[in-house]
């Protein structure tokens, strides 16, 4: 299968709902409509044969009115196809798509960690890169690049640390 | 180690008790396997056959508690700090610590938010070492300069 | 095995510093009696802030980052980042340049599966493959040392190329160790494969499934060892793969004999695909002439003034890359490495996001380690090959 059938495929059963293009070698669906986001991937999965989930991507922007974008990186190995499925919303929330891949758990909790995205329905959503008592989300456009302030927020350990560089 | 003539059998030699301890001491350098990032990699390769630290008297230990050089190899980030520390407080007296790296020196290129700004903020240190990662070659050079400072100590005068 | 009658469930911490944990990794075992119950991998010991990092530099300034990635095999992760940004501009890489990023990317499986031989090995307790699998690894490190200048993080690979030609002598010895290291293989082999011991800690360990380690996104050795064909080298090829001779190991039991198996195997073809690029390599330039992309010729500084403009403006300002996004995904020796770049047309990515192969892998941990022996969990991490500044980044 080849990405023009696959767009074929997906136009009979969600037409009008999702944008699909080329670019840079580089195969994307954008969910246009995100309520039909999870039965796209579920399709995308069941019928379509992409077992691989390769990665859960979140991007900030913050001049745009929708200004969260998650992309989802599938690979099918039984036709050698990769696929993004681009969905973004104006606030921070989106489903979680750990019924369907169980490898999107660490995945999210990642974006959810630096970017800040809430996966509804993650059964396990908390920091996983940085400690509990960091505040703030660094990979978001308006995280200060060089701040450390929060090093001294916590004493996790009751040693006396002090930073001051 | 001079030698007191006539006045003891020639078999016997005069030194001081701190010589001798700090002699043994310094032989028998035991680090504690500390490894952190990518300068880790090259202590691992300073153990192994090439360069083989053995013939140095040093043994990496699992334990902080059996040894008495830390060497911290890598980059320490603020989430590891406090590992960092207790682990140097694990360690019994006399302790000596040696920084590997450009990121436990200064931090290195990593300028972030998430970094701990060179090592010497949360333990002393004895040693830096730079380079990224440094070549077996300086880390030699950090051991055999150790071995020197040991050898001026006083043990038991302070 | 049931849990029905779970009497008391203990907590157990291993690490942050546990020398089986291969780096600066913490697990938090859930144990009923020796028996794991539930592990919780608790990462970012590490995390060293790349990402952002890689948004405030330019597209060249990028390339020392991804070295200290998975810093067992830099010259792949320079690979795979370089490629993803070549694909902005679609530049053509001359062919010379295709083999020896073939011939350093192959170099750097082969070392990372020899720290991966020595470490998961002496975590099992055979110490003796360590110490020969490290000597094999120097002679590659003195390799790269002759050919790049560095031994571990050489940012050799950039984009549009590689930084210059290697010396005779890179050639020589390259010839002289690919010759001599299917016997060494040999050597590792003759020490584990039929060794009781060894088969005793790794056969039925950590099972994997097909469905499984498509599920969990796990990739690399992990998925060839549970029986799935897979190797981006050839189902998304990039570099000039194609043009040699080599197999795809693939196991089907999905144990940690099967992924030591997979491995082994890898090493030898690596080995042999080494040997054919040296053989074949043709001669030219080793770095594009696209002006977009490619620094001006030295030659071409001293004497032209707009050379000199020009890479002065590349090394200070850095090139723009079109607006759009990309990715490249390249068969690390770890798993899928890919790159995810966000450009919005200016001389840095706005953002970078790495695809580490460690990280999704280590979702499968717990999964894998489910009703093993507290001991086995020790041979899990080996096998899952897991390297921390991928991880945490
Ligand atoms: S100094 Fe360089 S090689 Fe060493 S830990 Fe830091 S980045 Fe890695």
């Amino acid at each position: 299968m080849t990405f023009e059938q696959l767009v074929q495929n997906l136009d009979a059963q969600f037409s009008g709902k999702l944008n699909c293009y080329t670019e840079y070698k580089c195969n994307f669906i954008k969910v246009k409509d995100a309520s039909v986001y999870k039965d796209v991937l579920k399709a995308l999965k069941n019928d379509a044969s992409f077992l691989y989930i390769v990665d859960v991507v979140a991007t900030h922007w913050p001049k745009k009115k929708e200004k969260f974008e998650i992309t989802i990186n599938l690979f099918s190995i039984q036709n050698k196809l990769r696929i993004f499925v681009k969905v973004a919303g104006e606030d921070n929330k989106f489903p979680s798509i750990t019924d369907i891949w169980k490898g999107a758990d660490l995945m999210e909790r990642e974006q959810y960690d630096l970017m800040g995205i809430i996966f509804e329905g993650h059964p396990n959503l908390k920091r996983v890169l940085l400690p509990e008592f960091f505040e703030g989300h660094p990979l978001r456009k308006d995280f200060p690049l060089k701040e450390r302030a929060w090093f001294n927020n916590a004493d996790e350990q009751g040693l006396g640390l002090k930073f001051s560089r | 180690m001079g030698l007191i003539e006539r006045k003891l059998p020639d078999n016997v030699l005069t030194t001081s008790v701190d010589t001798v301890i700090n002699y043994c001491r310094k032989s028998s350098i035991w680090p504690v396997t500390f490894g952190l990032a990518c300068c880790a990699i090259e202590m691992m390769a300073c153990g192994a056959a090439k360069y083989d630290f053995d013939r140095m008297g040093i043994i990496f230990r699992g334990t902080p508690r059996q040894s008495d050089l830390m060497i911290v190899a890598g980059t320490v980030t603020r989430k590891m700090a406090p590992v960092v520390r207790k682990v140097y407080l694990q360690m019994p007296e006399p302790k000596w610590v040696i920084a590997i790296g450009s990121c436990a020196t200064s931090g290195g290129i990593y300028n972030t938010y998430s970094t701990v700004q060179g090592v010497d903020e949360i333990i002393p240190v004895d040693f830096y070492v730079p380079g990224c990662p440094p070549r077996p070659e300086a880390f030699y050079d950090a051991i055999v300069a150790l071995q020197q400072k040991i050898m001026t100590e006083k043990v038991i005068r302070k | 095995m049931s849990y029905n009658n779970i009497s008391e469930v203990i907590t157990v911490n291993m690490g942050p510093q546990h020398p089986s944990t291969h780096g600066v990794l913490r697990l938090v075992v859930d144990l009923d009696g020796e028996t794991i119950v539930n592990v919780e991998p608790d990462v970012g010991y590490l995390h060293r802030g790349t990402e952002k990092l890689a948004e405030n530099r330019t597209y060249h300034q990028c390339i020392p980052l991804t070295d200290r990635l998975d810093y067992l095999s830099p010259l792949s992760n320079n690979l795979a980042y370089c490629l993803a940004v070549e694909k902005f501009f679609d530049v053509k890489i001359p062919e010379r340049a295709d083999y020896l990023r073939v011939i350093l990317a192959e170099l750097a499986r082969v070392a990372s599966h020899l720290v991966w031989i020595a470490t998961h090995a002496l975590d099992i307790g055979a110490m003796t493959v360590f110490l020969y699998a490290f000597r094999e690894r120097e002679e590659i490190l003195d390799l790269f040392e002759i050919g790049t200048g560095q031994r571990m993080t050489s940012s050799w690979i950039r984009i549009g190329g590689i930084r210059a030609d290697m010396p005779e002598e890179f050639f020589v010895r390259a010839k002289d160790f690919v010759e001599r290291f299917d016997k060494n293989v040999d050597t590792y082999e003759n020490l584990l494969t039929n060794n009781r011991i060894w088969k005793m800690r790794t056969i039925g360990i950590g099972h994997l499934s097909a469905e499984d380690v498509q599920d969990y996104g796990t990739s690399g050795p992990l998925m060839r060892g549970s029986g799935v064909d897979f190797d981006l080298r050839r189902d998304e090829p990039y570099c000039c793969y194609d043009k040699f001779q080599w197999e795809i190991p693939v196991q089907p039991e999905g144990d940690t004999y099967a992924r030591y198996k997979v491995r082994m195997k890898e090493l030898r073809e690596a080995n042999k695909i080494v040997g054919q690029a040296l053989e074949t390599l043709p001669a030219g330039p080793v770095m594009t002439d696209d002006p977009r992309v490619a620094l001006p010729a030295h030659e071409d500084v001293y004497e032209r003034m707009e050379a000199l403009i020009r890479r002065f403006y590349i090394v200070s300002k850095g090139f723009k890359a079109p607006k759009g996004e990309t990715y490249q995904g390249i068969e690390a020796p770890k798993g899928e490495l890919g790159f995810y770049i966000v450009s919005e047309g200016e001389e840095r990515p706005y953002r970078m996001k790495v695809r580490a192969p460690s990280y999704v892998n280590l979702g499968a941990l717990n999964h894998m380690a489910k009703g093993h022996m507290l001991a086995d969990l020790v041979a899990i991490i080996g096998t899952n090959d897991v390297v921390l500044g991928e991880i945490d980044r």
